[in-house]
């Protein structure tokens, strides 16, 4: 390859080449993002359309990502917010007669203040305490949609009107998945950006031990904050999209059952890696998509692989094929040992 | 030599219990100043009050004539105070490199902004700070190819050192060293003597907490002995030879020596 090619990649983009997945991993992105911009031209409008909600869970894989994998604060909050971003993209379009980018970047801007909000409420809870409270918000959250039926429809569901892409009203499956994919290639530089300079390294400092992390000179409290903030803001923008790629809103779409479906393409990707979520949105986002055959069984295979990743290969699909055989390996022949009861 | 820091009777108490009762210590500039004392006697507690992971109900801590109370524990290592705790701390996930890096934190400033806009002026500093690991690494002795591997997957000893750099990524005018020779070989202790010692020699002021009395006294240039949380006495190694001090170590000479030893 020609050197000069390597000063568009990511990882040149980044100063931290020394981590060996900003080494393994600027090429194949932009290789991804080369083959993501020929798929209109590949498949046809259906096919596309599934992609495109595919494409768009990488936000919110990217989101929980900054939040758990890398801060390490556990809350489970990814559809609640996303539903947030949903219904304010779709008031902001209805009522306020906005056009699709400032209602989306507006209902995303909502969901990052609702993010220091509640930065502000947890500043003191982690572990367990933590977890829990999100579950509550995530609910309160729920009942809001629905029952606050003059913005969100309630249970009969929302239809989102005014959508127009590049004068196209309503806009073709191209140009939704152009916008979705617009935006997902920014989040995936902005938090390539985040997690591979200093902050990246701050979150996880934070995670790991907040007194160690104080001693060293970073503001814990401070630095929570923003990743909540930052978090939500990708919930926010990933809610305001799937407004307009669905074109109608229910409840039960962002429900505490697809927060933690949500929550399962980060632990299969690999959490507190940059390509993890990534990985995880499309592999299990993906998945049910190809399976929609078989259906109803598709849940039951879904929760087989997620207790196959947590058991067999705990570091996700971002530790690549050969160290995942050799995890895959290894455990078996760990739980082998212990079944047998004995010590290997 | 003025003082750098100066504790005043600091009085800390957990529930019921007396961790430190009118506690009183006076750190010159540039020394190497023990801490000693048995367990239970508020060592590590003293500590904790002087990096502002406790606050004391009662006293003052001042550093260079300011109130540290004052601060947050997150200010202290951009005020020039750094921090090694009793058994290393890594942050998991990170290389070693990483983990010094982190220590850079107060010059380097980074942030969510910093890092989203990378300015030229921010990726220059990042390339300073990368130089100054490295220089850091090879004043610590820590060998090139230790720096990017994962710092939880180092041993104990590596471990010890890395931390070491962290803390002294930050440039410190005080560096708190929390039992630096617990859980080291004895060869091993005597090169971290050496290394403690150099950097006292670079005018680097260090507070040693420790129980390893033979350390000590090879190491240090004053000593403070503390006593069911308060101050038994305090001046130059002679203090061993103090009747009141040897008491404390379990009535004699013979158990003086014997600490020495399970160290």
């Amino acid at each position: 390859m020609a050197p000069v090619q390597t000063e568009f990649t990511p990882a040149a983009a980044a100063s931290d080449v020394r981590t060996p997945e900003s080494r393994r991993l600027g090429r194949p992105v932009v290789h991804v993002l080369w083959l993501a911009l020929l798929l209109p031209y590949l498949l046809g409008p259906v096919p596309l359309f599934k992609v495109t909600s595919v494409v768009l869970l990488i936000l919110v894989a990217i989101g929980y990502n900054l939040i758990i994998g890398y801060a390490g604060q556990f809350v489970v909050v990814s559809a609640a917010v996303m539903g947030v971003g949903a219904y304010a993209t779709a008031f902001f379009m209805g009522h306020w007669g906005l056009a699709v980018l400032p209602a989306i970047l507006l209902a995303a801007c909502l969901s990052g203040g609702l993010g220091a909000l509640t930065g502000l409420l947890t500043v003191r809870l982690s572990g367990i305490y933590l977890a829990l409270m999100s579950v509550g918000l995530a609910e309160a959250a729920g009942i809001v949609m629905e029952r606050w039926t003059a913005v969100t429809g309630g249970e009969n569901g929302l239809a989102v009107t005014g959508i127009s892409i590049a004068g196209q009203s309503p806009p073709s499956p191209v140009a939704m998945y152009t916008l979705v994919l617009v935006f997902t290639a920014l989040g995936i530089l902005v938090s390539w950006l985040l997690v591979s300079g200093q902050w990246g390294r701050l979150l996880k400092a934070v995670a790991h031990n907040e007194l160690a992390a104080r001693s060293a000179g970073i503001d814990v409290e401070a630095t929570k904050r923003t990743v909540l903030v930052v978090g939500f803001f990708y919930f926010g923008l990933a809610g305001g999209l799937s407004a307009i790629v669905n074109g109608f809103l229910a409840p039960d779409d962002f429900s505490l059952t697809v927060a933690i479906n949500h929550l399962a393409m980060v632990v299969i990707g690999g959490m507190g890696t940059f390509i993890g979520p990534i990985l995880g949105a499309i592999v299990v986002g993906g998945i049910p998509q190809l399976l929609s055959f078989s259906k109803g069984y598709e849940t039951v295979l879904f929760a087989a692989a997620v207790f196959f990743v947590v058991i067999f290969v705990p570091e996700g699909l971002a530790a690549g094929p050969r160290r995942l055989w050799r995890s895959l390996r290894r455990n078996i022949a760990l739980r082998a040992a212990a079944v047998r009861g004995s010590q290997p | 030599m003025s003082t750098l820091l100066d504790v005043e009777a600091v009085g800390v108490s957990f529930g019921g219990t007396h961790a430190l009762v009118e506690a009183d210590l006076t750190v010159l500039e540039g020394e190497l100043h023990a801490v000693i004392g048995p367990n239970g006697s508020g060592k590590s507690t003293l500590l904790n009050v002087i990096s502002r992971l406790i606050t004391p109900q009662r006293g003052r801590v001042r550093f260079r004539g300011q109130d540290l109370l004052d601060r947050s524990s997150h200010t202290l290592a951009s005020q020039g105070v750094a921090r090694v705790f009793q058994t290393p701390v890594m942050f998991a996930g990170l290389t070693a490199f990483e983990n010094i890096l982190v220590g850079m934190q107060p010059q380097l400033r980074g942030g969510f902004w910093r890092d989203l806009l990378r300015l030229p002026a921010s990726r220059r500093a990042d390339v300073k700070a990368r130089d100054a690991v490295e220089a850091l690494a090879e004043r610590l002795e820590i060998p090139r190819q230790q720096l990017d591997l994962r710092a939880d997957a180092l041993t104990f000893v590596q471990q010890r050192r890395i931390e070491l750099a962290r803390a002294l990524a930050a440039d410190p005018e005080l560096l708190l060293l929390d039992e630096p020779a617990g859980g080291l070989n004895s060869a091993e202790i005597v090169r971290f003597r050496e290394l403690i010692q150099s950097l006292r020699d670079d005018r680097l002021t260090i507070v040693l907490v420790e129980h390893n009395v033979r350390f000590v006294r090879e190491t240090a240039d004053r000593v403070t002995v503390l006593d069911h949380g308060s101050v038994l006495a305090t001046g130059g190694t002679d203090v061993f030879s103090d009747d009141r001090v040897v008491s404390v170590y379990i009535g004699g000479r013979g158990a003086v020596e014997r600490r020495d030893g399970d160290a």
